[in-house]
């Protein structure tokens, strides 16, 4: 998918993909028969559920599954619940999805909705706005945001779905951050922005942070280390620093919502093909990627995966049926042929992962602990903590270890770990 | 449809765990990659890789290998001629050499693959690229007159107890090929030291000569003109025409591979300079001691860096990565302390000529420590995560 | 002075005691799981032995000797067959005091070596320094440099050996070789590494 030349002269330099100078419009992909919502809570057969089966909902109905649920969904179709099960997310987590059978005649009276400029009102009703606003967040009163930055240059390769949002909707942005200020009371809010955009910038209040085109400047880490002079250190997120980052999608959609007083349903998606190609959508949210794809004239066969978020930092799917979520920027198809393979070669100690590492982590010593689950030596000593996760040891390890999984992987049984004690 | 993908597929249930050669599965796999991708494919992201894989990885090693590997062949013809007392042609040279050095090639890859086939069937491992490099550098740490047996045995201890113990390449800590030749070297020192050329092979007999390192002046005279009496001239050192094992005669050519190595990447350039400034700085460390007068104490530094296979050694050996530190300080440190033992040895070891191999082989047991060390001295540094 | 500094280099280096004469080799094999504890027992050991070979040294050439009790009115006695039972229970008693002087003085670094401070009484790389001490005729002076010397080179040995031994937790060695034969054949590839050193004569 991405080439380089024969010869390993230097390391590799992989570079974020630019939006072209004449973008292509969205292409709308009409509301499906069956709309699939995805709920971070898992279902407890114990308690009274407020909702079941052949309920009917409205288009804009936020959805929980009980009394003191934090966890909510927002309906985006008028129709009946079909169907509420479970299903594991990510290192086994249980979470619960919910079908609704869209019914065409009721989803088209709009439903209008009182908006208020306050944190717990974001928070309890905006969180599922097109480009997932971190609302919840910024409500959380143990944490102190000085720093908001909308993150205008997209973070993973392949994708333009921020640069694109970001310069076709300008004065909605400018709108958004507004009521942003308005609703946080964070003073300073930035926004990223590859070089090539800065004629496009929303200047009026935003200050501008002009990212680098390399893998993997866009991070949050890497924003804080270059831009904002903190170094993020071990084991903290940027949101402990004081830095809240915000997809600019979700600032256009909050300054959407606010003007149209109603909710907003459709996200932009770059999805990239076989072929490499790029094709921007619009789809509503829960919008199963099936139907994306028969749109397309996409096929999927047997043995291709589907990536969700980008090649580097994105997660493969197991089915065609997965929906659009709020936070879904990309969709990569990759053919069976070109998807690498995996390997059960040991560490030769080549030292690729070190060169390269933008956290200046000893991977190739880090990864001989987190093979042999020794998870507390590996942060102890190994710097487990410090990983950014930006993936490029696993792309240029030359036993073709899947060196990004064991770090997740330990980094999530080192949370449980100390959960424990 | 591909005729070769239709008899593999066709063998494919044989050899998989259900089948009747399940315990040969490994090698299946093997040669089936060598045609074509394999198919098991990696679940979590990232979810693409770079082209450089350890397939391709070794293979730059081998090509680096290859000027050493030609000019051995052809040195060793010239050489045995020069034995016989006569001088043969460029072709006549490197066909004659030919013909002794490739059945030692012949002989370490094919007892070699033997272990390595036995071990990835019955441990169910696949077998691993790295022996295509071990199997090359044993041969080329050889004198060429060294008998046929003495090469499968060397290999094989090498292969065995240097790597496969341990899990096979990159679970090693000392480097196979290196291990093979200190054990070839320590059970039988009268095939691998001192006098090289003595009769042996057919095509390479003829008179006893000795190693340049080997030589002292006597009674006074200059090292440097007892060498050049006895051909062993700077220049001759550099290009290589001098006696020795079958690759480490040429420094020249050692550096065009070092060099190859470091451009790619694949050596680390650490070591290698490393190395080669701890080599210098004691070669003249002892230039500068009085009362060695006539002695490869008194060579200084250039003498050092092109007799013998210190080049060799630093630029092929050195370098495998498995068994040298992971860190960057722990790979210059590594490099200085061969040099500086590579002098030491040669000056103050009557009982080796050479001792770039030994040299190697004990700072291999150090890399483990070095990284350690290294370490240590990074996480006082750190700022602490609370 | 450069006699007592290649007496230092050999006893390190050439003659290893634990890798060239494999003295010590169960303390070696049972205590180098960790750098950490390696380390501790190795600064034991140099200590122990820098302590006990000139002590060694003033009983057997002040009582044991052939004709040491000359003083004494017994010029034509050789209690030296006497040495073995007289080494062992001075190294014993050295251990025991060393043991009461770092408990009282120093608790944390007793605590830290814990259970390795008796074991040192009955490491055979001390008594077997004594003993060669004893063989190669060392004056006192050179028998504390030999028994510095040797617990360096035996302290070299340990630690490497513990940072091999974390390096290869990430091997994967055949089942029924796998705990202490498998550390053997490490210690065996060791010595052949320190081979390289047979030969030299400081």
């Amino acid at each position: 998918m991405i080439k380089r030349s024969f010869f390993a002269l230097s390391r590799p330099r992989l570079t974020y993909d630019l939006l072209e100078p004449d973008p292509l419009e969205p292409q709308t992909i009409p509301v499906p028969d069956l709309i699939t919502l995805f709920l971070t809570e898992s279902i407890d057969s114990k308690r009274p559920a407020l909702i079941k089966k052949g309920d009917p909902v409205e288009k804009g109905q936020k959805l929980v599954l009980y009394e003191d649920s934090t966890a909510y969904a927002v309906s985006p179709v008028a129709g009946t619940i079909k169907m509420i099960d479970s299903y594991s997310d990510d290192f086994g987590a249980i979470a619960t999805c919910i079908i609704i059978a869209h019914d065409p005649v009721r989803t088209s009276q709009a439903q209008s909705m009182e908006m208020s400029e306050d944190i717990s009102f974001a928070a309890a009703h905006l969180l599922k706005l097109p480009g997932a606003p971190p609302f919840d967040i910024l409500a959380d009163e143990n944490v102190n945001i000085t720093t908001i930055v909308i993150t205008g240059a997209d973070t993973d390769l392949l994708t333009t779905t921020s640069q694109y949002v970001t310069t076709s909707h300008i004065r909605d942005l400018e709108q958004g951050a507004k009521i942003l200020k308005q609703i946080t009371n964070v003073s300073r809010i930035c926004i990223t922005l590859p070089e090539s955009l800065n004629g496009n910038a929303p200047t009026a209040s935003l200050q501008v942070l002009q990212t680098g085109t390399v893998y993997p400047d866009t991070l949050p880490a890497m924003i804080m280390k270059d831009h904002l002079d903190q170094i993020l250190p071990a084991g903290k997120t940027p949101e402990e620093m004081g830095v809240c980052f915000i997809r600019a999608e979700a600032v256009v959609s909050l300054a959407r919502a606010f003007a149209a007083k109603a909710y907003i349903f459709e996200k932009h998606v770059t999805l990239v093909d076989k072929n490499a190609s790029r094709h921007r959508i619009k789809a509503v949210i829960g919008t199963p990627l099936s139907n994306i794809f028969s749109q397309l004239d996409i096929q999927v066969n047997d043995q291709d995966r589907i990536i969700i978020g980008g090649p580097m930092r994105g997660y493969a799917t197991f089915t065609v049926h997965h929906p659009v979520t709020p936070d879904m920027d990309t969709v990569v198809v990759q053919d069976q042929r070109i998807i690498p393979k995996i390997s059960d070669t040991p560490c030769v100690n080549c030292g690729k992962c070190v060169q390269i590492c933008p956290a200046d982590i000893q991977v190739n010593l880090l990864v001989r602990f987190l093979e042999t689950n020794q998870y507390e030596e590996a942060t102890d000593k190994y710097d487990l903590d410090a990983c950014i996760e930006c993936g490029l040891c696993t792309y240029v390890c030359t036993s073709q270890i899947a060196l990004g999984q064991y770090i997740r992987l330990g980094k999530h049984e080192l949370r449980k770990l100390r959960a424990d004690v | 449809m591909n005729p070769i993908k239709k008899i593999f597929e066709l063998l494919e249930y044989d050899f998989s765990d259900a089948g009747k050669f399940a315990k040969l599965g490994p090698l299946f796999d093997a040669t089936k990659t060598f045609f074509f991708l394999p198919s098991p494919k990696n679940k979590m992201g990232p979810f693409i890789r770079d082209h450089l894989d350890l397939k391709r990885y070794m293979s730059f090693v081998i090509i680096s290998l290859l000027p050493v590997l030609f000019f051995g062949m052809y040195n060793t013809g010239y050489q045995s001629g020069l034995a016989r007392g006569e001088t043969l042609e460029f072709w006549a040279s490197f066909l004659s050499g030919a013909w002794v050095v490739m059945p030692i090639i012949i002989v370490s890859y094919g007892v070699g693959f033997f272990w390595e086939i036995l071990f990835a069937a019955i441990r169910r491992h696949p077998i691993s690229e790295g022996f295509l490099v071990t199997g090359l550098l044993f041969p080329l740490t050889l004198p060429p007159t060294i008998p046929l047996w003495q090469v499968a045995l060397g290999i094989s201890f090498g292969v065995v107890i240097g790597k496969e113990i341990f899990g096979g390449t990159g679970r090693n800590i000392l480097n196979p090929a290196l291990t093979a030749r200190a054990f070839v070297f320590f059970s039988y020192p009268v095939t691998m030291s001192g006098n090289v050329w003595v009769a042996g092979a057919d095509a390479v007999d003829g008179i006893t000569g000795a190693t340049a390192l080997a030589v002292n002046a006597e009674g006074g005279t200059s090292l440097f003109s007892t060498l050049s009496d006895q051909g062993f001239s700077l220049s001759n050192l550099f290009f290589g025409f001098v006696p020795g094992s079958i690759g480490e005669t040429s420094a020249l050519c050692c550096l065009i591979g070092a060099v190859f190595l470091m451009v790619t990447r694949i050596g680390n350039y650490r070591i290698i300079l490393g190395g080669i400034a701890g080599l210098i700085i004691t070669a003249i460390l002892f230039y500068f001691l009085p009362g060695t007068k006539g002695t490869w104490a008194d060579a200084g530094p250039l003498y050092h860096l092109c007799a013998g296979g210190f080049l060799f050694g630093i630029s092929f050996m050195a370098t495998d990565p498995v068994s040298a530190p992971g860190t960057n300080p722990g790979r210059w440190i590594f490099g200085f302390l061969i040099g500086f033992l590579t002098v030491i040895l040669r000056v103050a070891n009557p009982a080796f000529a050479e001792g770039v191999m030994l040299a190697i082989l004990f700072m291999n047991v150090f890399a483990p420590l070095l990284d350690h060390l290294v370490m240590k001295h990074r996480i006082s540094k750190r700022i602490p995560n609370v | 002075m450069g006699d007592l500094l290649s007496l230092f280099i050999n006893s390190v280096f050439i003659g290893n005691i634990l890798l060239a004469y494999f003295l010590g080799i169960c303390s070696f094999i049972a205590v180098s799981k960790t750098i950490e504890t390696a380390t501790g027992l190795g600064f034991a050991v140099v200590f122990v032995l820098t302590v006990t070979s000139p002590v060694n040294w003033l009983i057997y050439h002040g009582l044991l000797a052939p004709g040491a009790l000359a003083w004494a009115g017994y010029p034509g006695l050789d209690l030296s067959f006497l040495k073995f039972i007289t080494f062992i229970a001075v190294i014993a008693a050295i251990v025991q005091a060393v043991e009461m002087v770092i408990d009282r003085y120093s608790p944390l670094l007793y605590a830290s070596l814990g259970v390795f401070l008796p074991l040192i009484a009955v490491n055979c790389a001390i008594l077997g320094t004594s003993l060669f001490m004893v063989e190669r005729n060392h004056t006192f002076i050179e028998s504390v440099v030999f028994g510095a010397g040797s617990g360096t080179g035996w302290m070299l040995a340990i630690v490497s050996m513990a940072a091999i031994r974390k390096k290869v937790r990430y091997a994967d060695v055949p089942a029924g070789l796998d705990g202490f034969g498998f550390v053997m054949i490490i210690a065996g590839l060791m010595a052949m590494t320190f081979m390289m050193f047979s030969g030299i004569t400081l």
